[in-house]
């Protein structure tokens, strides 16, 4: 026994511990690759996406809800060959991606936000404020990362907001899966709808990368972007107090529903950071290789 | 794009020499007296006539051109390019010629530094300037925007390098062709090339490209005979 565990210690010390993904990999380690869609033959390209959006904020009709808090996005990608494409007006083209939830199932994380009650004193969170968590509303799609400093949104993020408030109930929400709210943020120029006028966002500073290991896959960075939308309709509330008894006084403090033209979004110091790679199999040792 | 050794020699063929004498273009024109001369340097050549188009062709494996995008060193390299520029004014020596430069195309080009990425194309995004002088023998270039388009796993992408911020022109060194219209050349040397346009992938404006090519066989389309390379006088 003595000997067993002279022999099993060190070891066991020297056994690999679960690990992540590091360097340009990091956060990757959710990354789908063993989706059926990743893995089908027919892909063109193949690719993992990690992107935190810093902060921003979000006015919808006159109240305006900062974004104190990081929300990060991970996903797999896949592009079929011979793909959905948009040819720019410069001439450019950009391939639209696929997307596929991480393994955990967790593709937008976020922290909930405080948010006061207009026309109220913020003295106790959640009874005189609303808290709001921002959850997807369904998957992202139509990611299109080369539409990075063009007209055109890099994604559509269907969301939804569940306020918490000890008046409204468990399951008071603005947006839903069949009536979401649904940002197409880019980092060009906005065309909304009048009244709102258009805004123009950042593309940040753009990185290309070869994988250090030798690894066959592209790595993108993008950093510092500021994307916006100000086209975008915000649905009313839905079952807020019993029975939604209090769905009218949620849409009348926050300006519910809020028609296009009255809403803007911006949000501020996103970082993405993709992996593309023609080959699944090369991707997925590419990500292990990083651990 | 750095400095163009632009060959201007014109080895052209008869055969692509068809095109017709101009009635103020004589072949023989002994005493000419302009910047610009095809078959002999003058005063044994040709003046080129403001309405000639000149034509050259890249030496075989010189034409590399590399950036920095953001850390990480991209070398485009190309086997082939083909530059066209029309005459639009051609002083008494030792003036200045003026060129419109119509055509600055590279092709058969591969990169290295990124994996992934191809060569679309690489061509004016629209007409430069370049002028002429004998004393030094340059060919400068200004106005330049060359367009370089690469394809990547998310689409294709547009660089646009030239003349702009910190670089106000490109400067290649003429060799005139000898007697027989061999051997000329335009040469461009790690020349400084600026940053213009396409996101900070292609580069910055404070960090300028290199380019170096050498053009041959540069040839008045407008001559004939034997010998219609392009001298610089």
């Amino acid at each position: 026994m003595l000997l067993a565990l002279a022999v099993t210690g060190p070891a066991a010390a020297a056994s690999p511990r679960s690990s992540a993904p590091t360097g340009l990999y990091s956060g990757m380690g959710t990354c789908p690759t063993a989706s059926a869609q990743l893995q089908d033959a027919d892909n063109g390209e193949v690719g993992c996406v990690v992107a935190t959006i810093g902060g921003g904020s979000m006015t919808i009709g006159g109240v305006t809800v900062p974004l104190t808090s990081a929300m990060t996005a991970e996903f797999g990608i896949y592009w079929p060959q011979n793909g959905p494409t948009v040819t720019f007006p410069d001439g450019n083209t950009a391939s639209i991606f696929n997307t596929v939830a991480p393994t955990d199932g967790d593709e937008l994380s976020t922290a909930p936000l405080d948010v006061p009650i207009p026309g109220l004193g913020n003295y106790v969170p959640g009874v005189t404020s609303a808290i709001v968590q921002v959850q997807l509303a369904g998957p992202i799609t139509a990611f299109t990362p080369l539409a990075d400093g063009e007209n055109y949104p890099l994604f559509q993020l269907p969301l939804k907001f569940h306020l918490l408030n000890v008046f409204l109930g468990p399951d008071c929400y603005v947006g839903s899966a069949g009536d979401p709210i649904l940002l197409q943020p880019t980092a060009g120029t906005t065309a909304p709808p009048a009244p709102n006028s258009a805004i123009t966002g950042n593309p940040g500073t753009v990185s290309l990368n070869t994988d250090p290991n030798g690894y066959s896959d592209f790595l993108v960075g993008f950093s510092g972007a500021t994307l916006v939308d100000n086209s975008f309709s915000v649905p009313a509330a839905t079952g807020c107090g019993l029975g939604g008894s209090l769905d009218w006084l949620v849409d009348l403090l926050f300006g519910l529903g809020s028609a296009a033209g009255h809403n803007t979004a911006s949000l501020t110091g996103v970082t993405t950071t993709l992996a593309v790679d023609s080959s699944i199999s090369d991707l997925t040792a590419a990500i292990k290789a990083s651990e | 794009m750095s400095k163009r050794t632009l060959v201007l020699l014109g080895a052209a063929s008869a055969a692509a020499l068809t095109a017709s004498l101009t009635a103020s273009a004589p072949a023989f024109a002994s005493g000419s007296t302009e910047v610009l001369s095809w078959g002999g340097a003058n005063p044994d050549g040709t003046n080129v006539a403001t309405t000639d188009s000149l034509t050259g062709s890249l030496e075989s494996g010189s034409g590399v051109f590399t950036f920095d995008s953001n850390g990480t060193t991209v070398t485009i390299t190309c086997t082939a390019a083909s530059i066209v520029a029309n005459a639009t004014s051609n002083p008494t020596a030792s003036g200045t010629a003026v060129l419109s430069l119509t055509t600055l195309t590279f092709t058969g080009c591969t990169e290295s530094g990124l994996s992934g990425v191809t060569v679309q194309s690489i061509q004016l995004s629209t007409a430069a300037t370049a002028d002429v002088t004998d004393s030094p023998d340059d060919f400068v270039i200004t106005s330049l925007n060359e367009a370089v388009k690469l394809a990547i796993p998310l689409g294709t992408l547009t660089c646009d390098y030239g003349t702009g911020t910190g670089v106000s022109s490109i400067t290649g060194t003429i060799t005139n062709p000898d007697s027989t219209g061999a051997d000329g050349s335009i040469a461009f040397s790690d020349d400084p090339v600026a940053y213009i346009s396409g996101g900070t992938e292609c580069g910055s404006t404070s960090n300028p490209g290199s380019f170096t090519a050498t053009f041959t066989s540069v040839s008045d389309t407008s001559g004939s005979g034997s010998n219609i390379a392009v001298y610089d006088n």
